[in-house]
């Protein structure tokens, strides 16, 4: 059995389309996966002068070593995470 | 205006070749083309970048089905005609970029599984369709032709699974191949004659819109 011709009608919205896709076709893969923005690590060798002053100056402005670093890398216009911005060192729940 | 999608579930085929030779075409007979690159390769938006010299079109590479839909929604009110190249498997940005078109060329090489994937993305066009509750009309583009049993035997095979096909065919031509290296369209001989063979058939069955300059002056 044919089945019956669908008639022209206008072009779905953006939003109508994406629906449809949805529906008719849950399972296709999209185009691009975008990968996942995974904490890694760096290690810099550095002298000790160079470390006990980051340390120190990172103290007096209240950030970590890691944040104080970050800010400077982001002031020259490098594209830092946002989550390498913050403190995250891990603390106890009920720590003062 | 029409969006006219070029799609294939199997890579290969020409697609992007073919949107290329579409998109230059029509931009210099004077129509405002707005081409789509939804293939993460992102070569069609690479030559049209870096290598294309021709008559100009907007070109804008998105593979993101959500950011494509909009994308497509936007230039199909203003461009003559919205070309969507898309990646040759089958994926969310391809499936929307056929549902919202007028048009979806399905372009295949003569070999049993370039048909049958061929069959594949007709058949994906026609469910997007009937969701859609619109009639998307899909048509077969033989590339790569030569005339050989082999090709005569792709098209029975078309013909078998009821599949639509244009009429006009590209060839197996060094010219075609030439063009992702190349800064122009083939300026003369076969190639150029397919390609005004393959625009003729496109206009003459109304999916793609009247060139400025062939208007009549009133």
């Amino acid at each position: 059995m044919t089945k019956a011709p669908l008639k022209p009608r206008p072009r779905p919205s953006a939003l109508e389309a994406l629906r449809v896709v949805a529906t008719q076709t849950p399972t296709l893969p999209p185009a691009t996966i975008e990968r996942a923005d995974r904490a890694t690590t760096l290690n810099l060798r550095l002298r000790q002068s160079t470390v006990e002053a980051i340390a120190r100056e990172a103290k007096a402005r209240g950030l970590t070593i890691k944040q104080l670093i970050m800010e400077g890398a982001k002031s020259v216009g490098v594209p830092i995470a946002p989550s390498d911005l913050e403190d995250r060192t891990p603390r106890r729940k009920h720590a003062m | 205006m029409p969006v006219l999608t070029i799609a294939s579930s199997k890579g290969g085929p020409g697609k992007t070749t073919v949107a290329m030779l579409l998109a230059a075409t029509l931009a210099q007979e004077g129509l405002r083309i707005v081409a789509l690159d939804a293939d993460p390769t992102r070569a069609f938006s690479r030559w049209a970048a870096s290598a294309y010299e021709g008559a100009s079109f907007v070109c804008v590479a998105e593979a993101d089905e959500t950011r494509l839909a909009h994308l497509i929604d936007r230039h199909a009110d203003t461009a003559d005609l919205v070309i969507v190249d898309t990646a040759g498997f089958g994926n969310r940005a391809a499936a929307v970029a056929m549902t919202s078109a007028d048009l979806i060329l399905i372009p295949t090489l003569s070999g049993e599984p370039d048909v049958t994937e061929a069959e594949k993305t007709w058949k994906l066009a026609e469910g997007l369709a009937r969701a859609a509750r619109r009639g998307i009309p899909a048509f077969v583009l033989l590339n790569k032709v030569r005339r050989t049993t082999l090709s005569r035997h792709a098209m029975a095979e078309i013909e078998r699974a009821r599949i639509p096909r244009l009429e006009a065919t590209l060839s197996d031509l060094v010219a075609y191949g030439e063009l992702s290296y190349g800064t122009r369209l083939p300026a003369a001989g076969p190639a150029q004659a397919e390609v005004w063979a393959l625009v003729a058939e496109l206009r003459s069955r109304g999916y793609v819109p009247t060139s400025p300059h062939h208007a009549v002056v009133t």
